[in-house]
């Protein structure tokens, strides 16, 4: 019965958050409407257009659902290809003192890059199209991820090395069988971190390479066709679509990693 | 079986050249014999943590010789196997794979491997928590699973750095016979650190007093008590108390060693 409350107050309690916005929204479109004169979609019209194109109106010459998927493919494209060479590059880079010190400094250098800042280099690269939002989402998640992976490795509690070479381990197994698992939770908070730069990257990046579909396509679009609504849409869309891959996904990863490796907080605290 | 010959140790000072480096142990001279089981007591800071890292194999002497089986140590080996103050076991894997972690280490067939961990398992009591995350463990268990990941092993000799301290002293004192208990049947060789001086005595058939440096070892004090010891008797308590007097000999207060 207790459980129930908690949840259904929490429902209660979201559903004023979403209503909160709601307001401050419709308050700002009247305002910009009446003193602006200029059409400022609101929360319910906004809505409106959003059913209508999942209904099936097409926008910019494809369904929204195509815009959708380019944008997650691409997003999953380009995270995959950070995480492979953040988490690889950031194993090696955190055991090996040598090839951290040479190379961290660059890496370093990498993250202070902003997203938009790659779209020359990109554009030179794989000229305009699909390879390149690919690029610069891969150019700014690696960065991130390759930081916190290195902090992982290297964090990892000394006793735990000492540990295990009286057990036995060698150079091959100390790193496969402790420092790679005991970094896991410094891991998985780079690549949450990660998801986060690539997704934002990516839509910005779809407004200017010209990728001919995605949200972020269709926001710039939107905005030359002074279709408003759509764009406004989209952001509904981009935000939902937020909103769930945190509770389907990151929320589920840190739960289970707080269940795994809770003991190194404890062993903190001792 | 174990010897320690004139052994000094010095951590080094943390980068400033003109300061000296801190002296841990010197004129250290020790020797152990086979299936003997040897406590080491002192103040903290006297050295025992130390005296133990070396003989793991953790540290190198700075001078001097640490000597197992006539061979000197190098560095750790599953043959002197480690019990920490804390269990250190690898929280991500469950009791069974921790155990398990040193025999696949060696390369041990799966059939084997099972059988063996198995076997460890319930020497300590731990066959029904085979599936149990560390976290879910008290300590006294932590601590036993940790004795069956490195008894798993058969090692020759068992480093035990104040492996009890940490628990209540229901848990200790069960802990301490289950290790009598374990230690008459094989009669391994036993390097056992304590702060504790009702541990010492009712454990050792030696005891080391250490202190401050120069020349650590200050007293060796063979008990000749029958096994297996009660704790109440007047004989115990006549070695408890001689124990006592050793260690207020020392100093109390000794600075800590900053890096064991």
């Amino acid at each position: 019965m207790l459980l129930r409350d908690t949840r259904v107050r929490k429902l209660l309690l979201l559903l004023c958050s979403v209503a909160l916005g709601a307001m401050a929204w419709q308050l700002t479109a009247w305002i910009v409407s009446s003193v602006r004169g200029v059409d400022f979609p609101s929360p319910l019209a906004t809505l409106r257009h959003l059913c209508g194109l999942l209904a099936g109106v097409g926008l910019f010459d494809h369904s929204v659902y195509r815009h959708v998927a380019d944008s997650l493919w691409r997003w999953l494209f380009g995270f995959v290809i950070a995480v492979a060479g953040g988490v690889g590059y950031g194993l090696l880079a955190g055991h090996s003192n040598a090839l951290g010190r040479l190379t961290l400094p660059l890496v370093h250098a990498l993250q202070l890059i902003p997203g938009l800042a790659w779209i020359p280099v990109a554009l030179l690269l794989f000229g305009l199209g699909e390879q390149s939002t690919v690029c610069i989402i891969a150019l700014t998640t690696f960065p991130a991820i390759a930081i916190s992976v290195v902090a992982g490795v290297r964090q990892v509690d000394a006793t735990y090395v000492r540990a295990a070479r009286m057990l036995g381990a060698g150079k091959k197994a100390l790193f496969i069988r402790v420092l790679v698992p005991g970094s896991v939770p410094h891991i998985l908070s780079g690549l949450r971190i990660g998801a986060g730069n690539a997704w934002r990257v990516l839509l910005a990046a779809e407004m200017v390479v010209g990728s001919g579909t995605g949200l972020g396509y269709s926001i710039i679009q939107a905005r030359w066709t002074l279709d408003y609504a759509s764009a406004f849409a989209c952001l509904l869309v981009i935000v939902v679509i937020g909103l769930a891959f945190e509770v389907l996904v990151l929320r589920r990863v840190e739960k289970w990693t707080l269940e795994r490796w809770q003991l190194f907080e404890e062993h903190r605290r001792t | 079986m174990i010897e320690f010959q004139s052994v000094s140790l010095e951590y080094p000072s943390n980068g400033h050249a003109r300061e000296n480096g801190q002296l841990a142990l010197s004129g250290v001279d020790l020797a152990i014999a086979e299936g003997e089981f040897v406590c080491v007591i002192g103040p903290s800071g006297s050295g025992k943590t130390s005296l133990l890292n070396l003989l793991a194999g953790f540290l190198a002497p700075t001078s001097g010789s640490v000597l197992f089986r006539r061979i000197p140590v190098t560095g750790p080996s599953p043959e002197r196997a480690v019990i920490f103050q804390d269990p250190t076991l690898f929280p991500w894997l469950n009791v069974r794979a921790n155990v398990e972690f040193g025999l696949r280490c060696a390369g041990v067939q799966p059939d084997q491997l099972s059988r063996r961990t198995l076997q460890a398992l319930d020497l300590v009591g731990l066959s029904q928590f085979a599936g149990a995350y560390p976290r879910q463990l008290s300590g006294g268990m932590r601590q036993r699973a940790a004795l069956a990941r490195a008894l798993v092993l058969d090692p020759s000799v068992l480093l035990m750095d104040e492996p009890f301290s940490a628990l209540d002293e229901n848990a200790r004192e069960r802990l301490q016979d289950e290790l009598l208990r374990i230690w008459e049947t094989h009669r391994r060789t036993t390097v056992f650190v304590t702060h504790n001086i009702q541990e010492a005595a009712y454990l050792a058939d030696r005891v080391v007093v250490l202190g401050p440096p120069p020349n650590n070892v200050k007293g060796m004090i063979p008990l000749n008590l029958p096994r297996p010891r009660r704790r109440s008797p007047a004989a115990f308590q006549e070695i408890v108390n001689l124990l006592r007097l050793e260690l207020d000999r020392l100093p109390c207060c000794l600075p800590a060693n900053k890096k064991e």
